[in-house]
């Protein structure tokens, strides 16, 4: 018998194919954001918000175990996006980011979003070539997430604290909840929204901007 | 939670391992996970009995070791393989 010591993350190839990915984007100086956070957090609906402030150079890649209702949502708001079905799993793989890219007209995108599977644990460990993280949480879902998933808000680079006009009607703590997350993450940023009424949506359209300009600079 | 993902990667990982050393029959895989691990092992198992069922692993033992050294995200690591 045969003893063979490895120490290969499970997650190696995933992330793999998530930097070329990413190199592949970068050579068309594409940015990608992946949008993460609970079902019914208001992701999809956040995202339509943005599109109605600006829908040029945008494409978008939908999450979604079944149903392609959320890709027709973004179609809806004039901007070409891809469904991807999960028939299942609960997140999205950066093989079939690959595949969805191949799939999308990016001539003249420079911005993708993926609006990944409703789940705040998987989809957190999968890489999918993103430059950046935006994770929505919505005040209903209550204060002690940063403290039980801790990981989603770790690897975030931006944390959307959505539904914030429901805010009377709960026992939600913005202050607390502002102090958890950035004692798992110093340097995330967290904005505040209502994306039912539009608000707050400015405000991560102008993180979004900037870092395009950034990149044109 | 992904435990579906994980099963299907640690067997990739070890029929890889198995093909550049020469097992033919992979007889044990150990996995080590942090304590803030994703995965939880009773699911994980579960998993590996079907999914090993048919390949050159069918008769392997998986065995989940904790070790407290790994932690931050991505918390699973195959660290080794046993076979014949």
């Amino acid at each position: 018998m045969k003893r063979i010591e490895l120490n290969e993350s499970v997650y190696a190839r995933n992330n793999g194919i998530a930097q070329e990915v990413r190199r592949a984007l970068d050579a068309r100086g594409i940015r990608m954001y992946n949008l993460l956070g609970t079902p019914g957090s208001g992701k999809t609906t956040l995202l339509e918000q943005l599109l109605r402030c600006d829908n040029r150079r945008i494409a978008v890649i939908e999450g979604d175990l079944f149903t392609d209702e959320d890709a027709q949502r973004i179609r809806a708001c004039g901007v070409q996006a891809v469904q991807l079905n999960t028939q299942g799993a609960c997140h999205l793989e950066a093989d079939a980011v690959a595949q969805a890219l191949g799939q999308l007209d990016l001539d003249g995108i420079d911005t993708i979003v993926v609006d990944n599977v409703g789940n705040l644990v998987c989809t957190a460990e999968f890489s999918l070539g993103e430059h950046r993280r935006i994770a929505v949480i919505s005040v209903t879902e209550g204060n002690d997430k940063p403290r039980k998933y801790p990981l989603i808000f770790r690897t975030s680079d931006i944390v959307v604290l959505n539904k914030m006009d429901l805010l009377p009607y709960t026992n939600f703590d913005p202050v607390r909840f502002a102090r958890d997350v950035r004692q798992l993450n110093p340097r995330v940023e967290i904005l505040s929204c209502a994306a039912v009424r539009g608000e707050g949506v400015q405000e991560l359209r102008k993180r979004l901007t900037g870092d395009r300009n950034k990149e044109d600079g | 939670m992904h435990e579906g993902a994980v099963c299907r990667e640690i067997l990739l990982i070890a029929a890889r391992a198995a093909q550049q050393h020469g097992i033919r029959s992979i007889t044990g895989i150990t996995l080590a996970v942090g304590a803030q691990t994703c995965v939880n092992p009773a699911q994980l198992q579960f998993f590996f009995e079907v999914a090993k069922q048919g390949t050159q692993a069918a008769h392997a033992v998986l065995t989940i070791v904790q070790d407290e050294t790994i932690v931050g995200a991505q918390q699973e690591f195959v660290r080794a393989i046993e076979g014949d």
